[in-house]
């Protein structure tokens, strides 16, 4: 972040900092400094009780420095925190002087060209006062379920630009001195569609703030307002040491992902490049989403959200063992590479409610790759890579109907909650293991979602295949399909992406995961199908007619007799396939995890009753590798050992050779993918969950294999529209 | 007339025995881990001995028997249960595998949950292969949509006893708002597999929220055979021995039950060790006429925390064990790994001091237990400063090496940060300390309750230790070390002295404004069902009492509040009800949080049927201590190392035998126990009461 950059006179800052502070003074304050933000965060958690912060865990508090240096953000919903030092210092900017910030103030903000993800995501900025001046802030965000715009829920799928949109707020006092402006609060609720959840979460946001506040004044009056800050101080640049010690180790260069999203707007059939590339020098990380599409239609997010993404995915490649001090990694990260007006960097008046989830969920498991290409040489940090996890492209699928009392029912598709982690580079994912920026939120359960409304569930499940294979795997998701119950129909608005496209793409040859399905099948005799005892447990157990719905529409009306599905994109696979050991295989088809076909198909494993055929099995891997080089491959397998590249490639000297066989795949320095053997095949091939991309846009698409020529292991997948050129992921400097 | 309460601990089991009269008699035997019953036995004739009884004469003199036993808990933490299988409504079999997609955190603490990549699942309680769908359906009104097909759960019990199926748990949606597919399911099962165990959810969780339902159901099932073979087989050795003694269990609610109920509820006997010592607080609470109570418990490995509010035990709704979270209602015990055992290391992160969550439990033990431990620990911290000694011997005969802890501190700890020894120990105790301080801050302050209306019983061999400095921090009124003989022995004598209690819950959906004569009428229904079961535990009817409860929350939120609720329910008790619901929680969520705009709705209401069998009268001892200070000149002294702000100080070391009711002493003195130790520090005074317990001031740092 830049410093900042005009900050009036009337705003003074406390900045006394004690240098000294011997390590016990030291840990007692960093061990109740971690706690105050926690009770926030519990705070919050109790008094909103709405079903998005209890269950989506859809809320951060945090607390920052007097100038908007993070010191510690909660473990909820990650992203939603990590634009609020952008809010603060927006707020330092331009409201010091008119209304001014004094002590007792909040300030409420849901504009995402300040720092919002979106603007359903409301922040209350707290400043906390030390003898008249700005000791810190304590922070939270919250998603309100509803803001306004032309969608209810606000994720509004058909807005061109943002004035079709809920009314973006700028930072604006609402809690003045102590006392809520009962004029702000109420202009505050007067656009939402549910506004006494909107009261309920406000009031919860405050007392949190509160809390927090408090307790650090509290803290201050204990130790003294200089130890505390020399605490805070000492907390981030000990995080920014020991990041800037890990990226050390790490070789420099630029590493890359690229995703594609789908679907700018309701009729749409166009696919736009999400492009991203970090580039690392010494202790300094520029970042860049160099590739990506100028903005468009309703598919955007803007900078903060984007950054808040970026954040999220490097906190968890670096400091999961640093309380999340995420200050410290913003010290060594630079975006003056940026490229505006894209769809990840998005400017006013862009349409911003509902691209921003779609966006910053497929780039979290994007820049996992990009980082996983960055640290797969470093043996210390390699299990820290996490690949694509579920929610990828977020499907958001707002629900509404006329319940039979006749109130209006509302709700989304929840099952997202139940995620899936993608798979680590030394481990297996985790089935439905929840959400990987997200850990602690959770899917309500089926009878609680069909007391609130009118639905009826007939099946809720993992689904076997949903998670991409590699040679470690097992991120597999849940798929559930309902019927209305009691009311004449329900309505849908779905608004994701990584419909038409697999967006969770795999790591190192490890194969993307099934695609977001929305689906539902119509016209069907389920009532009659039940009565007779027959339970369905996939829509193709149903009869009736197919219909995928778009990734993004509106108002999809599914009448009594329609059965609705919705399947998440799982978690990707990581390294090549062929490398997983048959026994595992063999027990994830025993777990449900994989199909028998799939088993043989992707994996090359033959399962003959409870048991793997070794031979067979031999033979249909020796057949896999074949096809991937185009003839039988002549070197044996003989893993040697070196300074890792890929996680199958290796670094000699001035060449790049094959861990596996020691083929020469080429010079350091040369693109590494020249090296390889192609093999370009339609992108359903790359799992029986991926849906054909025709179905929902224009544009051709390539599942593209690069495998070593010397033994045919798979080095690196591409998922990529046709004409795109090769992405030379890992350019070493 | 007397009864005893018998604990069995990982090494000794405890028995009390209590008069009618409240003399308390107390014995300790080692724990016979091959077969439990035995220690059970020994216990009872080493306290009846002690008591000067004859267990095996005075058999109409035993008028009860209350026992708090780990072997529930402990099947499910060694993963020895019965081969479960678990049969639910078809399209929902993956529903105790998916945990709601929060399984991978549920339970960690919050400073861990951030390691994602160190993360996993638990091990499942029921592995897939022994699960099935069953065809069939209810709908959220009770209507059946899809008729239970009873050929078809035929077929699938068949494979699943060829699957070596010992115990079945079964798990319907909707099954709370009507039972008849568990109920005629449990019939089927009972035909076909006699033997086995077999339990439906809607008796043990009627609540809403399959997962949570399902995982009571399963873990019910898992740990039943074991229990029931453990409880029948104390049953049956006690009728060999011709007691006439009544058979109470200690369920995790705090309240007993018949060993019948005992036996088909086995899930609520897990996590009840601890209770024990929470109910004991409770009686003496009441004895002392403190109504607020914060008990803490810190052994070895953890420093476990319950509250007691206005009377009344703090609960919780859902229990958690090994990341699997269930729909019981229990006493609220929250854990954090700091106990004498926890591990004092260097942070090359952050190149700070921390102490836990790992721990080195009783083997290898602290660095000074000489167990082969070389890692420093927080009773090696104890030991350097001074609080604990080489020349005191512990329980068991152990005798502290400090030369040891001098080491482990010295090399892992101190000199990598330029620190002294006794600087290093300090530091470790102070950030324990807080550590502890801040738990109970967040269930106390973060409830919107104040600690300095609370008083802290510290127990456990490490509470006495450590309570006067975490107390002091919380600014609470006093600290009560339970009394002297009685305090190593807590958990025993919180189980002779505890209520039968049986906690019932009926889901209940609507929004304010509610009908009283409707809730009236479900109230008495659940309370007329609940006396049945109670008078079958030899509770009288005269004894009975009963305590309401309904769950209440703001419209359209998920969290619920349990409100208190008056017998003869009519509008203006509703609205009074209405009215300590929004109070509760302004009180709990903070100033201006309630607003009655949103509505008000009701999940459910709860009845606690309650016996009032176990009141432990406690008898005031004479009083014949002499009363007045106790004078430490002649007493032998070491030197305490008592902080920064005091310095080091020759202190008078006092066995506790030496303290006569009555007496008091001024700090700085350490009052040494056969179990555990009391530091006095200087400016706090410790005066022992009338009823024996030591009663610590906290001076001038309340």
């Amino acid at each position: 972040m830049q410093a900042i950059t005009d900050l009036r006179p009337s705003v003074e800052f406390h900045t006394d900092a004690a240098a000294e502070i011997d390590p016990v003074t030291f840990e007692v304050v960093r061990n109740k400094l971690w706690n105050i933000n926690v009770e926030h965060g519990n705070t919050i958690l109790r008094a909103s009780g709405g079903p998005i912060v209890v269950y989506g865990h859809d809320f951060n508090p945090a607390i920052l420095t007097e100038d908007a240096e993070f010191l510690f953000y909660g473990p909820y919903i990650q992203f939603l925190a990590s634009a609020q030092d952008l809010m603060v210092k927006w707020t330092l900017e331009h409201r010091a002087e008119n209304p001014g910030i004094h002590d007792g103030d909040m300030f409420i903000s849901n504009d995402p060209f300040i720092g919002a993800t979106h603007q359903n995501d409301a922040a209350l900025l707290c400043p906390v006062f030390v003898d008249g001046r700005i000791f810190c802030w304590v922070t939270n965000s919250m998603h309100q379920t509803d803001v306004g715009g032309t969608t209810p829920g606000s994720f509004c799928a058909d807005a061109p630009d943002i004035f079709h949109e809920p009314t973006p707020i700028q930072p604006i006092k609402i809690v003045d001195r102590g006392e809520v402006r009962s004029d702000i609060h109420d202009i505050y609720l007067r656009q939402s569609r549910a506004p006494h959840l909107l009261a309920l979460d406000l009031r919860a946001g405050i007392s949190g703030n509160n809390v927090s506040k408090q307790s650090i004044l509290a803290l201050v009056q204990r130790y003294g307002a200089d130890v505390v800050k020399g605490v805070m101080r000492r907390i981030i640049s000990h995080s920014e040491q020991v990041i800037r010690e890990r990226l050390e180790r790490l070789p420099d260069g630029v590493f890359r992902d690229r995703r594609y999203v789908e679907c700018a707007l309701p009729g749409d059939r166009g696919l736009y490049e999400l492009g991203f590339a970090i580039e690392k020098t010494g202790s300094r990380l520029s970042i860049s989403n160099e590739g990506s599409a100028p903005q468009t239609g309703a598919l955007n997010c803007s900078f903060g959200g984007w950054r808040s993404g970026v954040i999220n995915a490097l906190a968890i490649a670096f400091c999961t063992d640093l309380y999340y001090a995420i200050g410290g990694l913003i010290r060594c990260m630079d975006f003056s590479a940026v490229v505006p007006r894209t769809i990840c960097t998005a400017e006013y008046p862009a349409s911003v409610s509902n691209g921003p989830n779609a966006i910053i969920m497929a780039e979290l498991g994007q820049i996992g790759n990009a980082l996983g290409r960055m640290m797969v040489s470093d043996e210390t940090q390699r299990s820290k890579i996490f690949t694509s996890a579920g929610m990828n492209g977020a499907s958001v699928d707002g629900m509404h109907a006329t319940a039979a009392d006749g109130n209006m029912w509302a709700s989304i598709n929840f099952e997202m909650m139940s995620g899936a982690i993608g798979a680590f580079a030394t481990k297996d994912g985790v089935p439905s293991g929840g959400l990987i920026f997200d850990l602690k939120g959770r899917a309500p359960d089926v009878e609680t979602l069909e007391l609130g409304g009118p639905v009826l569930y007939l099946y809720r499940r993992e689904y076997a295949d949903s998670a991409g294979v590699g040679r470690w795997a097992r991120g597999n998701s849940v798929g559930a399909a309902f019927v209305p119950h009691g009311t004449d129909a329900v309505f849908h608005n779905p608004s994701g992406v990584g419909v038409g496209v697999p967006i969770a793409t795999g790591l190192f040859g490890g194969f993307p995961a099934n695609t977001n399905i929305l689906r539902q099948m119509r016209e069907t005799d389920i009532h009659e199908q039940l009565r007779r005892g027959e339970i369905p447990l996939d829509l193709d157990d149903i009869n009736g007619t197919l219909r995928r719905l778009q990734p993004r529409e509106t108002g999809v009306r599914q009448g009594p007799e329609d059965v609705h599905l919705f399947l998440q994109s799982a978690g990707a696979g990581y390294g090549d396939p062929l490398l997983r050991e048959p026994e595992r295989v063999l027990e994830d088809v025993a777990l449900g995890y994989v199909s028998v076909p799939a088993a043989r198909e992707l994996y090359g494993v033959v399962i003959a009753g409870d048991a793997v055929d070794d031979d067979a099995t031999a033979a249909r891997r020796a057949e896999i590798r074949a096809e991937r080089v185009g003839a039988a491959p002549p070197n044996p397998i003989s893993e040697r050992d070196g300074v890792r590249f890929t996680e199958t490639l290796i670094v000699e000297g001035d060449r790049i050779v094959c861990r596996m066989c020691g083929h020469d795949v080429g010079a350091r320095h040369a693109p590494y993918k020249d090296g390889l053997a192609r093999r370009d095949r339609p992108v359903t091939a790359a799992g029986p969950l991926i849906d054909d991309p025709s179905h929902f846009i224009d544009a051709e698409l390539q599942f593209r294999e690069f495998s070593c020529p010397g033994c045919g292991t798979l080095v690196e997948t591409e998922v990529a529209r046709a004409e795109d050129p090769v992405l030379n992921d890992i350019e070493l400097r | 007339m007397y009864q005893v309460g018998i604990d069995i601990g990982g090494t000794f089991t405890d028995a009390v025995l209590v008069t009618d009269g409240g003399e308390v008699s107390v014995a300790k035997v080692p724990t016979t881990p091959a077969d439990l019953r035995d220690c059970f036995f020994d216990a009872i004739d080493a306290v009846s001995a002690a008591a000067q009884v004859d267990a095996g004469a005075d058999v109409g003199e035993l008028r009860r028997i209350v026992h708090g036993t780990t072997v529930a808990t402990n099947v499910m933490v060694q993963h020895a249960g019965a081969t479960t299988a678990l049969l639910t409504t078809r399209g929902f079999s993956d529903t105790i595998h998916i945990m709601q997609g929060h399984g991978y955190t549920v339970g960690i603490p919050d400073e861990m949950v951030t390691r994602i990549q160190e993360l996993e699942k638990p091990a499942p309680i029921i592995p897939k292969r022994l699960i099935r769908g069953v065809p069939e359906r209810i709908d959220a009104s009770g209507a059946v949509l899809v008729e239970l097909d009873e050929v078809a759960l035929r077929d699938q019990i068949a494979e699943l006893l060829q699957e070596g199926a010992e115990s079945f748990a079964i798990c319907f949606l909707w099954s709370f708002v009507n039972d008849a597919h568990e109920r005629r399911a449990r019939e089927i099962v009972a035909e076909l597999a006699p033997d086995a165990f077999v339990c439906i959810s809607s008796e043990v969780s009627a609540r809403i929220g399959e997962y949570n339902r399902t995982v009571a159901t399963a873990i019910n099932a898992y740990v039943g055979p074991a229990t029931s073979r453990y409880v029948g087989g104390l049953e049956n050795n006690l009728a060999q021995r011709n007691q006439q003694a009544r058979l109470s269990i200690l369920q995790c609610s705090g309240g007993v039950v018949s060993p019948e109920e005992a036996r088909q509820s086995p899930i609520r006997l897990i996590g009840s060790g601890p209770v024990g010592g929470t109910v004991a607080s409770q009686t003496l609470g009441a004895a002392l006429q403190e109504r607020n109570l914060i008990a803490c418990d810190m052994g070895g490995t953890s420093f476990d925390v319950s509250v007691v509010a206005d009377g009344e035990l703090v609960k919780q709704s859902l229990g958690i064990i090994d990341q699997y979270e269930y729909a019981v209602p229990s006493v609220e015990i929250q854990s954090i790994g700091s106990g004498g055992g926890s591990i004092v290391w260097l942070d090359e992160g952050t190149g700070t001091l921390r102490v836990g969550p790992h721990s080195a439990g009783s083997q290898p033990g602290p660095a000074c237990y000489g167990r082969g431990g070389t890692l420093p620990t927080v009773t090696d911290c104890d030991l350097i400063v001074g609080y604990l000694s080489e020349a005191h011997t512990l329980a068991g005969g152990l005798r502290l090496d400090l030369e040891r802890a001098v080491d482990a501190v010295r090399s892992h700890v101190a000199d990598p940060l330029g620190l002294s020894v006794v600087e290093a120990a300090q530091g470790a105790l102070r950030i324990v300390d807080t550590q502890m301080a801040e738990l109970i801050r967040q269930l106390t302050v973060g409830r919107g309750m104040d600690p300095r209306d609370f008083v802290l019983f510290a127990f456990g061999g490490a509470g006495p230790l450590h309570a006067p400095v975490f107390a002091g921090e919380l600014g609470v009124k006093y600290v009560v070390i339970p009394r002297g003989e009685v305090a190593s022995l807590w958990s025993a004598f919180g189980a002779v002295s505890g209520d039968v209690v049986l906690p019932l819950e009926q889901f209940y959906s609507g929004r304010a404004p509610f009908d009283a004569a409707a809730l009236e009428d479900a109230f008495a229904e659940l309370e007329r069902a609940g006396t049945e079961s109670i008078l079958t535990m030899g509770v009288t009817r005269e004894e009975i009492s009963f305590r309401r409860f309904v769950d209440l929350r703001y419209g359209a939120q998920v969290h619920v509040l349990s409100v208190p609720a008056p017998s003869g329910l009519d509008d203006a008790a509703i609205e009074r009800v209405l009215a300590d619901f929004d109070a509760l929680y302004e009180a709990r969520n903070g100033p201006g949080t309630g607003y009655r705009d949103a509505g008000v709705e009701m999940t459910a209401i709860r009845v606690e049927v309650v016996g009032r069998a176990g009141r432990v009268p406690l008898a005031q001892p004479s009083s014949n201590g002499s009363g007045g200070s106790l004078d430490l000149s002649g007493s032998t002294t070491r030197t305490v190392h008592w902080g920064a702000a005091v310095g080091s100080l020759e202190t008078p070391i006092v066995h506790a035998d030496h303290l006569a009711a009555g007496q008091s002493l001024r700090g700085p003195a350490v009052i040494e126990l056969p179990t555990t130790t009391v530091p006095v520090r200087p400016g706090d005074a410790l005066r022992v009461d009338p009823l024996g317990n030591f009663v610590l001031d906290l001076g001038s740092r309340r």
